[in-house]
């Protein structure tokens, strides 16, 4: 069972931060009331900014992160992307984190080191988009990104060799 | 199976490495794109053009660089993609869905 914490959803209305380092009010007072958060936070090196929602089990004692903390949902996302989410009723579902044992906050931190937000200007992937017949614009798409892809990549080519 | 992985909703998926800067051994980059009646392959070498392979799910023909291609080409397209994917483990690659905003 998991419940949302209340007052900790940065995209509530007027809830969302502004700036890379700007905590939202919501986060702010998040922290200061469990301060097991924060930690969680600081080992993952997520910029408050990027946490859409945060998840405990229910009854749970927020007071240590071992106990209770189920799920953090981090989402790279623009004001304009945040809003067009949460209108479309998919706000935070875009990465799930699970965390159970301290062994699993080092490996989900060397997980987000790596895993960088595509950069929407690279040539490359502008040519990609052109490729497809896609707008490259980011007022016409949205992209969500997931880890992985060696399957997307080896039933193409299984598909190319029939 | 085509559909089943558009039946989200997303108009095509991205495979690269997680790493925009990241490039294979021989010093290239190469980006892997699926649409429903697409599939790309991005092909860039250093220090010359890009080369971009496109396969038409429908009529199974190919386009290099927006000209008719042949088998020889449907076959570079198979060892390229092979080449990425004996290159890149599963958590170096980075799958992005295309949404269109509106649909």
């Amino acid at each position: 069972m998991v419940q949302g914490i209340p007052g900790i959803n940065p995209l509530a209305a007027g809830n969302l931060a502004s700036g890379a380092s700007q905590l939202s009010p919501g986060l702010a007072q998040a922290f200061q009331r469990y301060p097991a958060l924060k930690q969680v936070f600081q080992a993952l090196n997520i910029l408050p900014n990027q946490v859409s929602r945060v998840a405990a089990r229910q009854g749970a004692d927020l007071a240590t992160v071992s106990d209770g903390l189920t799920q953090i949902q981090t989402v790279q996302v623009s004001a304009d992307q945040a809003h067009v989410l949460a209108s479309l009723g998919l706000a935070g579902a875009l990465v799930a984190i699970s965390i159970q044992s301290r062994e699993e906050l080092d490996k989900i931190r060397k997980r987000l080191d790596k895993l960088k937000q595509p950069n929407i200007q690279n040539p490359h992937l502008q040519t990609v988009f052109g490729t497809l017949g896609l707008p490259f614009d980011a007022d016409s798409i949205l992209l969500t990104d997931e880890s992985g892809g060696v399957f997307v990549i080896l039933a193409g080519l299984e598909e190319l060799e029939d | 199976m085509v559909k089943e992985l558009f039946k989200g909703g997303g108009k095509a998926k991205i495979v690269q490495f997680s790493d925009d800067n990241r490039s294979l051994p021989d010093g290239s980059k190469i980006i892997y794109a699926e649409s429903e009646d697409k599939i790309v392959l991005y092909h860039k070498a250093p220090f010359q053009g890009v080369t971009t392979y496109v396969y038409d799910r429908r009529t199974g023909g190919i386009l290099v660089n927006g000209r008719e291609g042949n088998n020889t080409n449907k076959r570079r397209m198979i060892e390229l993609g092979s080449y990425f994917l004996s290159n890149a483990k599963d958590d170096e690659l980075v799958t992005l869905t295309v949404h269109t905003k509106g649909v």
